[in-house]
């Protein structure tokens, strides 16, 4: 619209159409833009060019598109054709995205913390967008997300000591032996070697996603306020006392959306099948194999992992680890002889109360055709007591 | 039938043409159809108000042919209600003025009975003679 403008002012002669499907110039003072264009003669015509060629010997362009408007179809020669392209994120951003390790939501441009509470933040603490790097947009938009990025960037700057969430990845020292198969499974990169030749975890770039967990052989990786022992011990609390009969699912929730989930099930009092037990995890990642085995070892007849919709992970690899870990324990269950499909994966987002009733209900139907484990196999399962 | 259509030089300058009689910049018809939902003689019309605008935009002549720049009453009511302050009577004059000065002669007045004289709208009378005077 504004080029068809300049160029309108600069040769009125010109003879202008612009073929449009939908518009809408939204904005302050964008809508007078549109009927400036009109008054100056330009003339849009609602209709998407289904055809080009080119005269060989003129050069001109021969256009077909329907008026949809009048319901006719226009063929004609032009002498010049501009094609409109959607915006998307330049090639140069690629190497930033690496660097920084951001991530970009489904249409290419970089993604925000939340696209709501957290617009300018990203899912790196510490790095914040702007402008049509997060999408497209206008002068004024980007100016003022500018500033809004910005002052968050002071926020940052003001504090003497930045303060981050204590839920971070630590290594037993005494168990380490150096091996270093953690290193590569953190994506952030927040796992090094120290001089020991053990392996430290760099609590400043940690995102406490638990997703290294399960690569450690030794279990001297960990995971605080989720650490291995206090989850084993939960699950022997949870499935202490299991009646002779029963049977149960175990629930490894999520923290944002699945334990969110759960919650608003209890707070409207809406009823699930009673064998459900749900324990809370960080993410699916933290599920690592072993905890996996240890709940069918103590009496679990399924599982359910449940995680955040892929756009909505808060770390976005938490539930492809999830499946990661999930394929492990299939096949470990399968090498000690359990029959049947144990165990299940499930994406949720924090709305999802009576898809997380029906899910537990469909389990506890195919439980009904499960053989219990028996004990001799359930000792197999694994080395912890 | 759906119909191709042709955007010409000579289309363009029709447009000018009846945009300079009017007064009014057509191209800034949205196409809303407002005009045509609120003429009270759009079912005697072979073409609708809104189609006229279209049509002048987009250079087809054959608007002349319509019979609905006759039909049109000068009444306003498309007048008071197009949101984009166009007046349509104003385009259909236009219109019908271009259509007389092409000078075609379609009455011999010596035709005419007294009882079909009658009839006849005033309107078309009035045009047939004043086609010669301006
Ligand atoms: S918890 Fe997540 S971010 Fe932290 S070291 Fe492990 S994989 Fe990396
Ligand atoms: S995987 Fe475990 S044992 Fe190996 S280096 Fe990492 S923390 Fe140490
Ligand atoms: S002025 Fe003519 S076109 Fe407009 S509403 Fe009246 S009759 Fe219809
Ligand atoms: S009301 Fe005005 S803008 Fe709408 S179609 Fe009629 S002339 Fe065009």
């Amino acid at each position: 619209m504004k080029l068809a403008s300049l160029l309108k002012a600069a040769k009125p002669e010109t003879d202008i159409y612009v073929f449009y499907t939908d518009l809408r110039a939204f904005g302050k003072g964008f809508e007078e833009y549109y009927k400036k264009s009109q008054k100056m003669g330009i003339k849009f015509v609602r209709g998407k060019p289904s055809h080009f060629t080119e005269n060989p010997f003129t050069k001109q362009i021969s256009i077909t598109v329907e008026d949809t408007l009048s319901r006719q179809v226009i063929e004609s020669d032009f002498d010049l054709v501009v094609l409109a392209n959607g915006m998307g994120l330049s090639k140069a951003s690629d190497p930033i995205a690496n660097f920084l390790k951001l991530a970009k939501s489904e249409d290419g441009f970089f993604k925000e913390a939340h696209p709501k509470y957290k617009p300018v933040d990203t899912l790196v603490e510490g790095v914040f967008i702007a402008g049509t790097a997060q999408g497209p947009k206008d002068i004024p938009d980007t100016v003022a997300q500018a500033s809004a990025a910005a002052a968050r960037v002071m926020v940052t700057l003001a504090q003497k000591e930045f303060k981050i969430d204590p839920i971070l990845a630590f290594v037993d020292q005494n168990k380490c032996d150096g091996c270093e198969k953690c290193l590569e499974n953190c994506p952030k990169n927040a796992i090094v070697m120290n001089g020991n030749g053990k392996a430290e975890v760099v609590e400043a770039l940690c995102l406490g996603c638990g997703s290294c967990i399960a690569s450690c052989p030794t279990e001297a990786l960990d995971l605080h306020a989720y650490t291995s022992d206090q989850l084993y011990a939960q699950i022997d609390a949870i499935l202490l006392n299991k009646p002779e009969g029963e049977k149960r699912i175990l629930v490894f929730a999520d923290n944002n959306c699945t334990y969110r989930v759960a919650d608003a099930l209890g707070v409207r009092k809406m009823k699930y099948t009673a064998e459900t037990r749900i324990m809370r995890m960080p993410s699916s990642g933290r599920v690592t194999p072993n905890l996996i085995m240890y709940a069918f070892k103590k009496g679990a007849d399924t599982v359910l992992i449940g995680d955040c919709e892929i756009n909505n992970l808060p770390v976005p690899w938490t539930s492809k680890v999830g499946k990661e870990n999930i394929e492990v324990a299939k096949k470990r269950l399968e090498e000690a002889g359990v029959q049947g499909d144990r165990i299940f994966f499930e994406e949720f987002n924090a709305g999802a109360l009576q898809r997380f009733i029906d899910t537990v209900t469909n389990i506890s139907e195919t439980m009904k055709g499960l053989q219990p484990i028996t004990s001799e196999v359930k000792e197999g399962l694994c080395q912890r007591k | 039938m759906p119909k191709k259509i042709k955007l010409t030089d000579n289309g363009a300058e029709f447009l000018k043409q009846i945009e300079k009689l009017s007064g009014e910049t057509i191209t800034m018809c949205d196409q809303c159809g407002t005009c045509s939902g609120g003429c009270p003689f759009v079912e005697e019309m072979d073409i609708m108000p809104s189609q006229i605008m279209r049509m002048t935009m987009l250079g087809q002549m054959e608007v002349l042919d319509s019979k609905t720049m006759w039909i049109c009453a000068s009444c306003f009511t498309c007048t008071v209600r197009c949101p984009r302050l166009l007046d349509v009577s104003k385009v259909s004059e236009a219109l019908r003025q271009t259509k007389l000065r092409q000078a075609i002669d379609n009455i011999n007045i010596d035709d005419i009975s007294k009882e079909e004289a009658e009839e006849l709208p005033s309107i078309a009378v009035v045009s047939a003679f004043r086609k010669f005077t301006s």
